[in-house]
């Protein structure tokens, strides 16, 4: 057996190794959490900046989507029929955006006779077919909210990629399966930007033969809808006669 | 409380002159109490070694609530358990039992200063464990009840009865005469 001394050297000698091998575990700890800190750091201070601006882009694309998409007219409908687009527009209409200051528009729809209104003239048409088609006349001026409006429902359907002659509820190039006798016409022209757009319905399905056949037709007759329900709405319109003549 | 307390305060505060006298006093009466456990005297003194060395390491996890002597046998006593789990997988030559004997007769010289308690020594390898360091921590160690109990991990009655069954069997074995030496 050895003495005290001895004893105590191995005790000191362990001593230092432990110690040091301690302070070196702790070393490679740090040098292991160090990076990981830093980058907890640096992702604490670069992300929210980052996916702040992520959501602005990504407010602003969905903006500029619901302009450039027809589909985006295709929104859930609600029981009166009006979008959610149109819903939320009427209560703060588009802010911030502006139609062209040359926009109008132009819209026949047939209801008994051939009714129309061209927002350039303020000409409103309830019928044609009357003994006295002047009795059914009148100038309807829309306000600046409403012709807001007419111009986000047309911008979000780009009239300028439907065909001049279009059928809603047929295929194109393919023989008609959904028809009506009688029939409808629809034509509704956008003018802006010097340009002018004509979407032509000719003899189409009556009013209750289905929602068209894909979504683009769907919301080209939605917007149709609206423009009716917004120009049957007025005072103006409400104080023209009753029509004189009904479908047989 | 005392038993090096204070000398374990001097070695916190950078004097590693300490050390020295934490194991002059310390050292010896642990491995004897660690070879209680491991009957194995090279052992003893390893786990005795490493016991010091983790009370010197770990410089904060002594509280000085218990003394330094109860803190160390509680840290030795750890380690001869844990030893004696792994023993049959750590044992790989078998010890020369002249040798043992010879270690263990240096190990009593260096940890106990009397005939006296060498005479108890020889007759408490007869008792069960518990008797034997019972009466290892109280006669030997000259620790109280209640700091032999925190080391034995039992209360102060459970002690208290192991040392008086401890005496009976010493009387058995010694006869009255022995008995008196406790």
């Amino acid at each position: 057996m050895k003495e005290i001394k001895d004893y105590t050297e191995e005790v000191r000698r362990r001593y230092e190794v432990r110690s040091q091998t301690r302070r070196q575990h702790r070393l490679q700890t740090l040098t292991l959490c160090l990076p990981l800190v830093l980058c907890i750091l640096a992702g604490a201070l670069v992300l929210p900046p980052l996916l702040a601006c992520t959501k602005d882009r990504a407010t602003k694309t969905t903006e500029d989507h619901r302009f450039s998409q027809p589909d985006a007219v295709q929104n859930q409908t609600d029981q009166t029929g009006k979008t959610e687009d149109s819903l939320k527009s009427e209560g703060d209409a588009v802010d911030g955006i502006e139609p062209p200051a040359d926009f109008s528009f132009a819209f026949v729809w047939d209801c008994y006779g051939i009714s129309s209104y061209d927002s350039a003239s303020g000409r409103l048409v309830k019928t044609s077919h009357a003994t006295h088609p002047e009795d059914y006349l009148t100038t309807l001026n829309l306000t600046a909210e409403q012709r807001e409006q007419v111009w986000l429902w047309l911008s979000a359907l780009e009239l300028e990629t439907f065909p001049a002659e279009y059928d809603p509820y047929n295929l194109p190039d393919e023989k008609p399966t959904v028809f009506s006798k009688p029939n409808r016409n629809l034509v509704l022209t956008l003018r802006q930007n010097g340009k002018e757009i004509t979407v032509a319905c000719r003899g189409i399905c009556l009013d209750g033969c289905g929602e068209g056949y894909d979504a683009r037709a769907r919301a080209f007759l939605q917007v149709c809808d609206q423009l009716t329900d917004l120009l049957t709405h007025t005072p103006e319109w409400e104080s023209l006669p009753d029509y004189e003549f009904y479908y047989e | 409380m005392e038993h090096g307390a204070s000398s374990y305060r001097r070695f916190l505060n950078g004097d590693e002159s300490a050390m020295d006298e934490i194991m002059a006093e310390l050292f010896f009466p642990l491995v004897f109490f660690i070879n209680r456990y491991v009957q194995d005297v090279p052992a003893a003194e390893d786990l005795a070694l490493d016991a010091m060395t983790e009370l010197f390491v770990h410089k904060h996890r002594y509280n000085f609530k218990v003394s330094l002597k109860t803190y160390v046998f509680m840290l030795g006593k750890s380690r001869a358990l844990n030893y004696l789990k792994h023993r049959k997988s750590l044992r790989e030559t078998e010890l020369d039992a002249g040798k043992e004997l010879a270690e263990e007769d240096e190990l009593e010289r260096h940890a106990l200063d009397s005939d006296r308690k060498r005479a108890v020594n020889a007759a408490l390898a007869k008792l069960p464990e518990d008797m034997r360091m019972a009466v290892h921590l109280i006669f030997f160690e000259e620790l109280s009840y209640e700091e032999a109990a925190k080391v034995m991990k039992k209360n102060r009655k459970q002690v208290d009865n192991l040392l008086y069954r401890a005496k009976k069997e010493l009387r058995a074995i010694l006869g009255e005469e022995g008995a008196q030496l406790l």
